[in-house]
């Protein structure tokens, strides 16, 4: 195993070209990272305006600024504003995720909680190779510069390295292993593609080369992860495989021998799109037959109530409990038109989340006629009774309609 | 509350089809909405439990609606199917979509394995649809048959007469069967079929697959046959045919219908009233079929294919 990046609370991903607009403004990967509190628990950017823990600018008497220059008490609506950007539906429902790419609730307060962090795509060792496959010129010169910049900063933050995979970069993946190292990187993510299929290449090929990446990470020191790969061609390395949790629907992975692998529920197996290109690859892969039980099926009305109990007192206020294959999604009335659906999935070690329960990553999304502190305020106490309530006899199981099905023979 | 909100009293349900008062005004109501009486069956008449909260959204009758309006059926040509509904009760009959050679047509599925409804035997069904719908072979009911089907195409639908019924025997020991095409004054073999659990069984199903006398599994790969997106669902059928294999997917998705019907090219019009009542269908499952054989030039052929849900 390689040696865990320390712990950070919040990663924002990097965008050089953004940073790069201007060289008067200090890079501002993520306002968390630029605020200065002081004992009071007062918060200044780096222009000196106040701002609350998530970098929203206020009077520092806690009203908001709405950036039209007035300041108003109206947090809420001001935060879903804030909030409705890409993950949008499209009719001003705002979308948390709580990760670090949306600025959800989670992630603005956990500046304080720990280290803040900032994920830089490499696509090659040389500006040759980064350029090319990127389609921008100079973009390699840019993201050194903004990573420069930053290390360069009263409180670096902590980098990581995205490694998108592809036929023309198989070869350099050790040597981008070493510039990361060079920049400092803890951590190193080697993500296979996972819809276009063009961009893919038979894993025949692709995992040896990863393979090597991640034993040059461990020579380094840096953690090595792995994205959209099988983990059963990964070997000893099946650790560094990134859950693969595919809630999609059609599903965007299969596996021929899901039902037989010890694996599968961290392994969604390979994505649809390579399957078409590439085939079953029914010879190639190696599911660990599986000696543990599945877990347990939901889909009965009783299991409905027990998902709603899961609630606490909100329970009577839920409207829906739809099962997927990966998720729970429950439906609540707040009354007055307001509503919001919990998303519980299953439990990740540090994946996007509000809170974790014993079984459960916790998410909203939906929200509507509400945002904002009150957003919070419900979201956490609603968190905060399933977290008490989840036993672990609840689980998500990705298959469906199935009766379980008897342990493998082993030969 | 839930009862206000439907056009129709459960009291009703069994003798008044929903759609009688758009049928009356010359109307074909596409959108059913669900019932608090509904129950949820696949296409081997095997009951599910909604993915979801079933109340205010649609039943899965409506895509039958849709396609008919689709295909240009005229209203009055519903006739048949209400009345199949009234004779065999709501929920109680499959209902299948086929499009072949671009045009669409349908075919329905009485089950009753073990004689417990006398309102579905193949003879009682001829007798009570006379006047709606003429089925011509008489099949004894003395046979062991499991399920009878029909066919109705536009013209079928228009004339109010079927001409062919197909018989299915069970398996022994397994979940399959042998359908057998009754006409007047013959009947036939016609096609196995084979269910399979996708996860327990998996090899049975690619070892199938990929032995075919009419696909070339040299010069296509399993993955045409075994389609990635599908796989996650309840059950998989392996059928041999006259003319071509063909593989069932059982207990899927609206998610994975849509791509179904996108990927095998079925009207826009098919699509777009799925796409666009997608959140009034998240509680169903449905089942869907491909027919598959190797074409002139080595290419597979696609000659056939179904998506199923219940009346």
């Amino acid at each position: 195993m390689s040696t865990p990046a320390p712990p950070i609370a919040s990663w924002r991903r990097l965008d050089p070209e953004a940073e790069a607009v201007s060289d008067t403004v200090a890079p501002t990967v993520g306002a968390e990272t630029e605020l200065h509190s002081d004992r009071a628990g007062r918060y200044t950017d780096r222009a000196g305006r106040c701002t609350d823990r998530a970098g929203r600018c206020t009077d520092g008497a806690g009203r908001y600024d709405d950036q039209a220059g007035r300041y108003t008490d109206e947090a809420e609506r001001y935060e879903a504003e804030q909030r409705c950007g890409d993950e949008t539906d499209g009719d001003d429902e705002a979308v948390c995720h709580g990760d670090e790419a949306d600025g959800g609730v989670a992630g603005r307060y956990d500046d304080e909680a720990g280290r803040c962090g900032v994920v830089a795509e490499l696509y090659g060792d040389t500006a040759g190779l980064h350029d090319r496959l990127t389609g921008r010129a100079g973009a390699f010169a840019r993201l050194g510069a903004v990573i420069a910049r930053l290390r360069a900063g009263d409180r670096p933050p902590a980098l990581a390295c995205e490694v998108p995979v592809c036929p023309e970069n198989l070869d350099a993946l050790p040597r981008i292993v070493d510039l990361a190292h060079s920049l400092g990187a803890l951590r190193c993510t080697f993500a296979a593609p996972t819809v276009d299929a063009t961009a893919m290449a038979p894993v025949d090929v692709v995992i040896p080369a990863v393979l090597a990446a991640l034993a040059r990470c461990r020579e380094l020191g840096v953690e090595g992860r792995v994205r959209g790969l099988p983990a059963c061609l990964l070997g000893e390395e099946a650790d560094s495989l990134e859950a693969t949790r595919d809630a999609s629907d059609p599903p965007a992975f299969a596996c021929l021998f899901a039902s037989r692998c010890e694996l599968f529920e961290r392994c969604a197996g390979l994505p649809t799109a390579y399957v078409h290109r590439f085939g079953w690859e029914a010879r190639r892969l190696r599911p660990a037959l599986r000696a543990s039980p599945w877990p347990r099926r939901d889909g009965s009305p009783e299991a409905f109530a027990a998902w709603r109990a899961l609630l606490g007192p909100a329970a009577r206020r839920v409207t829906a409990v739809a099962l997927d294959r990966c998720a729970a999604r429950i439906g609540v009335d707040l009354g007055r038109g307001r509503s919001l659906v919990l998303e519980l999935t299953p439990r990740t070690k540090d994946g996007p989340a509000l809170a974790r329960s014993r079984s459960f990553d916790i998410r909203y999304t939906q929200a509507k006629g509400i945002g904002g502190p009150g957003l919070a305020r419900i979201v956490t106490t609603i968190a905060a009774a399933i977290v008490a309530r989840d036993d672990g006899s609840l689980d998500l199981d990705p298959r469906r309609g199935l009766p379980p099905l008897p342990l493998p023979t082993v030969e | 509350m839930l009862a206000q909100r439907l056009p129709w009293s459960p009291a009703e349900v069994l003798s008044d089809p929903p759609n009688a008062p758009a049928l009356a005004a010359g109307a074909r109501a596409l959108r059913i909405p669900t019932g608090p009486n509904d129950r949820f069956f696949d296409y081997c008449l095997q009951p599910y439990t909604p993915r979801c909260d079933p109340s205010g959204k649609l039943r899965g009758e409506s895509l039958l609606w849709s396609s008919l309006a689709v295909a240009g059926v005229p209203v009055a040509d519903d006739r048949p199917f209400h009345a199949i509904q009234r004779v065999a009760g709501r929920d109680m009959t499959v209902f299948g979509v086929k499009q072949q050679d671009g045009a669409l047509s349908w075919e329905l599925y009485f089950y009753d394995p073990d004689r417990e409804d006398p309102r579905v035997t193949a003879a009682n069904l001829r007798r009570e649809l006379a006047g709606e719908l003429e089925l011509v072979p008489a099949v004894a009911d003395t046979i062991g048959y499991f399920m009878v089907s029909f066919e109705l195409d536009a013209a079928a639908l228009a004339r109010r007469r079927v001409d062919e019924l197909d018989v299915y025997l069970p398996m022994h020991g397994q979940q399959g069967g042998f359908s057998y095409k009754f006409a007047a004054a013959n009947r036939e073999l016609r096609n196995t079929y084979r269910f399979h659990d996708p996860r327990a069984e998996i090899d049975a199903i690619v070892h199938q697959l990929e032995r075919s006398v009419f696909v070339d599994t040299t010069r296509t790969d399993l993955a045409e046959l075994l389609l990635p997106e599908l796989l996650e669902c309840a059950k998989i059928c392996v059928a041999r045919k006259r003319s071509a294999d063909a593989i069932y997917y059982s207990g899927i998705t609206v998610g994975q219908l849509l791509w179904f019907l996108r990927r095998f090219a079925y009207p826009a019009a098919v699509v777009d009233f799925i796409a666009d009542n997608r959140g009034d269908l998240e509680h169903l499952r449905f089942d869907v079929g491909v027919d598959h054989r190797t074409g002139d030039d080595g290419r597979l052929v696609v000659p056939k294919t179904s998506y199923y849900s219940t009346l």
